[in-house]
């Protein structure tokens, strides 16, 4: 039995295991829904590099770990205090937190919500708002188009549960954290599941944040859907800065209706191998998505971005900023897709992927990609790799700044751009702090210019 | 203005004006291909022994792969490799010592096709091999050429003539077991072009193969070999059509081109294969590898070509940038009408120091046409201070027809920099507009306008390659607007 | 020249133009005020034949001929010619390719003879000189990089080169500075002869100082609500359009 058999054996095991412990309690539908996924799973198999979106990216190493999946009592005890030194305090007026994928009620504390606002975690809304969890769950992702959605969803337990009803707009933005913590010599594999519905008219705002509590190896593999309904407006800020050891995927559905505006920002800076996959279907006249992201990397980081922008009907601008950082031996994929179909007319699509090479070493795979079918349309990609433009180090230095911090401006500067999509300011304050703790502690860079937004 | 312009208003003639056939006795084998096919073929050819082996080592791998099915957005039908004949000549072909003993009807074929093979009649400074199905029927100033030290002259000319150049140049560049259709190519291929242009020799004229297919139920093989020593120059034209044929065809070509040290190959294309009608029934199938290899400092390759012809083409004109600061380009207008799909892009690899490359590719779809810009730009580890600059734009000309784009960049290195641009937009109903406003009809602004969108690669063709490219441009698209 | 007669026409169903009616004779310059989005720029569209605009009523008699039912390029052919507000660029294409294919075809049109290159040339360079444009300009892509001022020029000497005989400039004067306004009238003028008519669509009084119309049309939410002499721009330069939209809704 090779690795990839003998991994896919260790699941079903894991699964068996699952569906007897903690939870056995869930719905009948919800069961179903992971039978269903573990036959995709066992079909399927992991994807090897014969596999198109799956050419650069090898998943070997994830399967050398035996990976468990961590039943409720088992979750280690984590410290408020601990939690409290990791956060802005503006971003944490409604915080979720989940640890090794369950849900922590002590450790979370929600404000006042405007009426009719659900906001709990999956587990809890399966049985108490189980009407709406089943309409919704499993419907917006395509758990088929990928092998690790399947594994989520065969798994599916725990994560962020969201409910906006109509014309309610919530202020304050929503702060899910997602921690994860080894025991000893176990490994374990979070698989979170969240669910956000954002009915007509209504507003929100939420960060994802991925952190590990210790330099532990884990696996987060988790599954977000977004349903954003006429007129709605959606901001989802996501961080990843998973330690080192880690292995990180996620994928992220969005479904659109009409007028609708959806904004994604994805930071990937930790995680040996991290994941994401972004799929949005522009399903309504109007409407608008604009996709941003910046991975910083470094060692033997391998950070992959695979994000489809499908636009079925006319009139709806798409726009898609990911920038990546580079240094040492690590390497970056990034697949863009935009894909109109016929009666997409009047498409405004405007892709762009720019990376910026520190190291002789880094390797840059970027393939943007557009399919077009409809013919009044204007779609733009572009995509650049290359190192510090040494004329602007000129510049710089010959102004008397020294050739380090010359550099540092730099590439301060050249990540600003991306995280100045953020429309939320106490999202984006908190991402340019990860920023430039990353780019200081795992890149070494000093003096660094404080992040400034025009 | 410029000449190239004015053969737009010459947009008069709107059918594919080379579907005839031509009636003439053939000497060919019948369909199917087995080891012994392939001794024919050699033999008929009286190739030497290693000619044959090499062939038959091509034809081992080949059954050891698989036909590619690569691309998920569209599908062709399985060919029938047994229904295929691999071998046709016209009878009087063999050993043709001066043009006057030529087949008069491949002469009348060539000046109908526009290219003639008379050398007074010629224009100055183009020289041509004219390749009619499986063998070259003519070749032109070779003398002229000879006294430079130059060999232009057919494949199976330069195996029997200049077996040590061939032997150590053939499949240098695209090894025969390279893919599935160049391992077939080497196992079949009939003839094609070669040339060698020796150390410090600039060609005082341009280069040209016109390939004829002309036979039924035959694939076209050709293979094309140029090799320019150090310092060397050389410009060299290539034109193809056939006959308008229910039935698909298959053509699977390979060029291979080498320049050495400082020397510099131009290599134009106008691929006018009969694309079939407008309901897709019929046309030939494109499948042509090509690649040339930048194996010296500072030498460049240059690949332009204008793709307006077959119903399937597949086609990767390539650049190996092996030599420090050496160059590669790509130029490309591709249309897609009717029911056309045209796959096509190119791939840069950046090997040696201070490389540079730029391409240009303009795609044009049509009716229900798919066209699909597909490249790959590589920047290994040690090709420092490399410099690409990629353009694709797509034009699309009614609802039904599609455009995509599918560049693969990969970099290695922190001082060299990759740059990739496309666009799509539609033919601008404005511009439409704003031309008829100036007493122009539709069919001519579009053909203006379309022209106007190509002209940058346009201008890297010979002179009477552009005028050609630009006809067949507006020959193309006729019908495209309702 | 050219009568328009309860002229209804709009754009993706919504009614712009409610009843136009105008008459131009040969020798005559006719201005058109108004202001934004009363549709004067409809106006010159429709009768260039824009095919995005629909004609829902009225009648358009042009030298006889029913104007309206002629494709774009054949009322060009017959001598309408329409300078842009926001002329269209056609990169890769030179604008002396361009004019030259435009005027030998409404020659060809006209039962004349081509102009061959050199005697297109020829003819190109004089009327250059007209509106001052630098040689260069024969070259250069039709509109592509040019400035706003360029551009209008150009338009201009395209006018200069087709000699139409209906000739509507539809806010030629906008983004002009005063140099380059002085330039474009003053090849307006040059051409104006007793065989050709001109419709000049304007927003301000200011371009009727260096084109003297003949008649002043005010239009306003798709109709002309006054007509007079070249005093009335004065008029309204000084009133401003209020009082007129204010009669107007009166009347109405």
């Amino acid at each position: 039995m090779d690795t990839s058999q003998s991994q896919i054996q260790h699941y079903k095991n894991e699964f068996s295991a699952f569906e007897k412990n903690g939870a056995s309690k869930s719905p009948a539908w919800v069961h179903d829904i992971r039978k269903a996924a573990i036959e995709i799973f066992e079909k399927e198999g992991f994807p090897t590099k014969k596999n198109e979106a799956w050419r650069f990216t090898n998943i070997t190493p994830i399967l050398h770990s035996q990976f468990r999946y961590s039943s409720a009592p088992s979750v280690p005890k984590v410290e408020k205090k601990s939690i409290e030194q990791l956060l802005l305090k503006e971003t944490a007026q409604h915080l979720l937190v989940f640890v090794n994928g369950h849900f922590s009620k002590e450790l979370s504390a929600v404000g006042k919500l405007p009426d009719g606002v659900l906001l709990t975690n999956l587990a809890e809304a399966v049985v108490s708002h189980q009407k709406i969890a089943r309409r919704y769950l499993g419907k917006i992702a395509k758990t088929e188009q990928s092998v690790f959605s399947a594994l989520n969803t065969a798994f599916t337990y725990d994560g962020l549960f969201v409910y906006v009803p109509r014309g309610v707009q919530i202020a304050e933005p929503i702060h899910a954290l997602y921690l994860s913590s080894g025991a000893g010599e176990q490994v374990y594999v979070s698989a979170i599941r969240n669910l956000v519905i954002a009915e007509e008219e209504s507003s929100l705002m939420i960060m994802e944040n991925f952190l590990s509590l210790e330099e532990n190896k884990n696996f987060t593999n988790a599954v977000t859907e977004i349903e954003a309904k006429k007129k709605s407006r959606v901001e989802l800020v996501k961080v990843q800065h998973e330690s080192a050891a880690s292995f990180h995927y996620e994928n992220v559905h969005v479904h659109q209706e009409e007028t609708s505006n959806v904004a994604l920002f994805s930071l990937a800076a930790g995680s040996a191998l991290a994941r994401n996959d972004m799929q949005v279907i522009i399903d309504g006249e109007a409407a608008e998505c604009n996709l941003n992201g910046l991975y910083i990397v470094t060692g033997t980081q391998v950070v992959d971005h695979h994000t489809l922008m499908h636009h079925i009907h006319p009139n709806c601008p798409s726009h898609e900023l990911f920038k990546g950082i580079l240094d040492q031996d690590s390497r970056a994929i990034f697949n863009g897709r935009v894909y109109v179909e016929p009666e997409a007319q009047k498409t405004d699509s405007k892709q762009t992927n720019r990376n910026l090479l520190l190291s002789d070493n880094a390797t840059v795979n970027t393939k943007p990609e557009l399919e077009i079918f409809a013919d009044d349309v204007k779609c733009t990609h572009g995509a650049a790799v290359g190192g510090l433009n040494d004329q602007m180090v000129f510049y710089l230095k010959s102004r008397g700044i020294g050739e380090e911090t010359a550099k540092g401006m730099l590439v301060v500067g050249f990540a600003a751009e991306v995280t100045g999509k953020i429309s939320n300011e106490k999202f984006r304050q908190y991402v340019d702090a990860v920023v430039i703790d990353y780019l200081q502690t795992k890149l070494g860079m000093k003096d660094l210019p404080e992040i400034v937004h025009s | 203005m410029s000449d190239s312009e004015k053969s737009v208003e010459e947009l008069v003639s709107k059918e594919y004006k080379y579907g005839f056939t031509t009636d003439i006795e053939m000497d060919q084998i019948p369909p199917g291909l087995t080891e012994d096919v392939i001794r024919t073929i050699s033999h008929k050819k009286g190739e030497p022994e290693w000619m044959t082996e090499w062939r038959l080592r091509a034809y081992r791998a080949w059954l050891t792969m698989e036909e590619p099915h690569w691309w998920p957005n569209f599908k062709y039908p399985p060919i029938d490799y047994q229904a295929i004949s691999y071998y046709a000549a016209p009878k009087a072909a063999k050993k043709v010592e001066s043009l006057d003993q030529v087949d008069p009807k491949i002469l009348e074929t060539y000046e109908k096709l526009g290219i003639s093979l008379n050398e007074q009649k010629r224009m100055q400074g183009v020289a041509v091999d004219a390749v009619f199905d499986s063998v070259s029927v003519a070749t032109t100033f070779k003398e002229t050429l000879r006294e430079k030290g130059i060999i232009f002259c057919s494949m199976s000319e330069a195996i029997r003539e200049h077996p040590e150049l061939v032997q150590k140049y053939l499949g240098s560049v695209v090894p025969y077991s390279d893919n599935f259709f160049a391992a077939l190519n080497s196992a079949v291929f009939s003839d094609g072009s070669f040339c060698f242009i020796p150390k410090g020799v600039r060609c005082p004229m341009e280069l040209s193969t016109y390939f004829r297919i002309n036979a039924s139920n035959t694939g076209q093989f050709e293979r094309t070999l140029i090799v320019a020593e150090e310092s060397a120059y050389v410009s060299y034209l290539e034109g193809c059509t056939a006959p308008q044929r229910d039935e698909n065809q298959l053509h699977a070509a390979v060029v291979e081109i080498l320049a050495l040290d400082n020397a510099e190959v131009k290599y134009s294309t106008v691929q006018n294969w009969y694309s079939g009608d407008k309901d897709g029934i019929g046309g030939i199938y494109n499948f042509v590898t090509k690649r040339g290899k930048c194996a010296g400092v500072k030498a460049k390759i240059s690949w332009t070509q204008v793709e307006t012809g077959a119903a399937i083409t597949w086609k990767y004109p390539s650049v190996i940038l092996q030599g420090d600061e050496s160059i590669g380009e790509f130029y490309s207008v591709a249309v897609a009408n009717n029911k056309q799909i045209a796959d096509t892009g190119t791939k840069m690899h950046h090997i040696g120091k201070n490389t540079r490359s730029t391409i240009v590719s303009k795609g044009i779809s049509a009716g229900q046409g798919n066209n699909t810009y597909r490249g790959l730009v590589s920047i290994a580890k040690d090709a420092k201070n490399s410099r690409n600059y990629t353009q694709c734009d797509s034009m699309l000309i009614g609802n039904a027809c599609s455009a995509n784009t599918f560049p693969y960049i990969v970099v290695k290195n922190t001082s060299s920099s990759v740059e990739h641009e496309a666009s799509t937009s539609k033919i601008g109903e404005d511009q439409i507009f704003y031309c008829k406003q100036r007493g122009i009809n539709t069919e001519n602004a579009i053909s203006m306008i379309v022209n106007g969108f190509a002209k940058e690669v346009f201008k890297n063709l010979p002179m009477e390659f552009a005028v050609e490219a630009q006809k067949l441009l507006g020959v193309s698209l006729e019908g495209s607007v309702g | 020249m050219i009568e328009i007669k309860n002229l209804h026409a709009g754009i993706a169903g919504k009614e712009i133009l409610k009843g136009i009616d105008l008459k131009v004779n040969a020798g005559e310059i006719h201005a058109i005020m108004g202001p934004n989005g009363s549709g004067k720029s409809t106006l010159a569209q429709v009768l260039a034949g824009h095919p995005s605009y629909e004609v829902t009523g009225g009648s358009v008699i042009y030298d006889g001929k029913d104007l309206l039912e002629m494709e774009a390029e054949e009322r060009s052919q017959a001598g309408v010619f329409l300078a842009f507000q926001y002329p269209v660029e056609i990169p890769g294409v030179s604008n002396s390719y361009f004019l030259k294919a435009g005027l030998n075809e409404i020659r060809k049109a006209n039962g004349q003879e081509p102009l061959d290159s050199m005697q297109f040339l020829k003819l190109l360079r004089e009327k250059m000189k007209l509106v001052e444009m630098a040689d260069s300009f024969i070259y250069r892509p039709v509109n592509e990089g040019f400035s706003g001022g360029e551009k209008k020029r150009n338009e201009i000497l395209q006018m200069a080169v087709l000699e139409p005989k209906l000739a509507i400039l539809d806010e030629t004067d906008s983004g002009l500075d005063i140099d380059a306004l002085k330039i474009v009238a003053g090849g307006v003028n040059k051409l104006k002869s007793s065989d050709n008519a001109f419709i000049v669509v304007t927003h301000y009084q200011r371009l009727l100082n260096y084109i003297v119309p003949d008649f002043v049309h005010v239009l306003v939410n798709g109709k002309i609500v006054k007509s007079g002499g070249k005093e009335l721009a004065l008029e309204l330069e000084a009133e401003g359009y209020d009082q007129i939209k204010e009669d107007a809704k009166v009347t109405a």
